[in-house]
């Protein structure tokens, strides 16, 4: 659930459809803490959830976050804050429910790339201050860090300075494209063997550390042929099937994931089974692109041309190959 | 609908016939190996008495206590996670980037 647009980093990976806007924290259109409660039992009338993370933008620009994360929590949801982390204060900790992971973003272990990459100077020791208080509290963390052709160099080192701080687990997603930083792509996508590099890196270490490590962002085989890590934990989009990630707009507006632009409907107005199980919203994820129709991997089934929404984003439709695909080959 | 709530169980993870699985009871399941369940990581735990969490019908984790997994993006189909990090470990690398001056002490 993005509990708001708001953001105070400007990442250069950034995918959100809004990022060239200076999103207000509030707006009019803004859910209030007592609409999120109603409307994920709204949700839950319909789907086994049991998760909610709660991102935006930056969550934690949300001066009431601890309070929605204590009554999602009173009704038996975990709740996971995806943050960049730079914001946790003592006071700010002491307000959260005891369950709550903190998914936090490093994105190297040089602050000055860090910083370049988050687009704010000064971030990278902000962000480790915060997670080590979260660490002091005994709160669980992540790491989380976005491979771009800028980083993929330093990945084990990073993994270690997240153990460091006490994440007991890491998501490392390559870069995924939307149109707004489309322009950007060239100077951010890795090369297949700067990618290669990044993951045997991670795979190093899971391996040493013992850390689960998850590559969420799909890897087409086409790119790399994933299946030679068995220390990294691949994810496949669920294209609306078991594990499906929906995604909640500030506004109450659901979404196929975070991203998509794409609205599938209004929440405050219907119910989450009649949007889902619409013909429309099933039908945003069933293209596979013909480059794909002939492809004779095992994996093909899982992966069908990558992510549907980076293509929809870029392209139109997801009826075509994920635009990483073709930039990550070529570069 | 009744809200389904993780039960977490005793468990012993045995291997047989280059095969998994975990005992609860009298009740055996095989723990599924491949692309997303690393056999090696199954291999160190034979033998041992895990916790495992199982949501409805469904084993959800093997020697974690419940909790948020992993979640961004798409969210990784992994449903066992095996490992974790030996507190050593985790000092050594917090003690190894404190002294690099990247972590305050």
């Amino acid at each position: 659930m993005e509990v708001t647009q708001a953001c105070h980093h400007r990442c250069l990976h950034c995918y959100n459809y809004w990022r060239e806007r200076r999103a207000p924290v509030r707006d009019p259109q803004t859910l209030s803490r007592a609409e999120i409660l109603d409307l994920i039992r709204k949700v839950r009338l319909d789907t086994p959830l049991r998760q909610v993370g709660l991102s935006g933008g930056e969550p934690l620009l949300r001066p009431d976050l601890p309070e929605i994360a204590t009554d999602l929590a009173a009704e038996g949801l975990s709740i996971v804050v995806i943050t960049s982390g730079a914001l946790l204060t003592d006071e700010l900790l002491e307000r959260f429910p005891a369950d709550t992971m903190f998914e936090f973003t490093l994105f190297s272990i040089d602050g000055g790339l860090h910083d370049r990459i988050a687009g704010r100077p000064g971030a990278f020791k902000k962000v480790i201050r915060g997670i080590q208080r979260a660490g002091q509290h005994n709160f669980r963390l992540a790491l989380a860090c976005v491979i771009n052709r800028l980083n993929a160099h330093d990945v084990l080192q990073t993994i270690e300075l997240g153990i460091a701080l006490k994440a007991e687990a890491a998501l490392f997603n390559r870069i995924n494209l939307s149109r707004p930083m489309l322009p950007l792509a060239d100077q951010l996508v890795p090369s297949a063997e700067q990618l290669q590099q990044a993951l045997d890196a991670a795979e190093d270490a899971a391996s040493r550390y013992g850390i689960p490590v998850a590559v969420s962002v799909p890897i087409p085989p086409c790119v790399i042929d994933v299946s030679r890590y068995k220390h990294l934990h691949f994810g496949w989009c669920p294209r609306g099937g078991d594990g499906a990630y929906y995604t909640i707009s500030y506004n109450g507006l659901l979404r196929p994931c975070n991203h998509s632009s794409v609205i599938l409907g209004d929440l405050r107005s219907e119910g989450f089974a009649e949007i889902v199980l619409r013909e429309s919203t099933r039908e945003f994820w069933q293209p596979v692109p013909p480059e794909c129709e002939t492809c004779e991997h095992p994996l093909r089934e899982s992966c069908r041309g990558g992510c549907p929404a980076a293509s929809h984003e870029c392209y139109g439709t997801s009826a075509r190959i994920d635009p990483f695909v073709t930039r990550c080959l070529s570069a | 609908m009744p809200k389904p709530k993780p039960v977490v169980k005793e468990g012993k993870i045995v291997s047989a016939n280059r095969k998994f699985y975990v005992t609860i009871g009298r009740s055996r399941r095989e723990i599924p190996t491949g692309l997303f369940v690393n056999a090696a990581d199954l291999k160190k735990l034979a033998g041992q008495t895990v916790s495992v969490t199982i949501l409805g019908k469904s084993i959800v984790a093997i020697g974690r206590r419940p909790g948020p997994g992993i979640l961004c993006y798409v969210p990784p189909p992994d449903p066992f996670v095996v490992q974790l990090i030996q507190p050593e470990l985790q000092r050594v690398l917090q003690q190894k980037y404190t002294e690099a001056g990247i972590i305050p002490g």
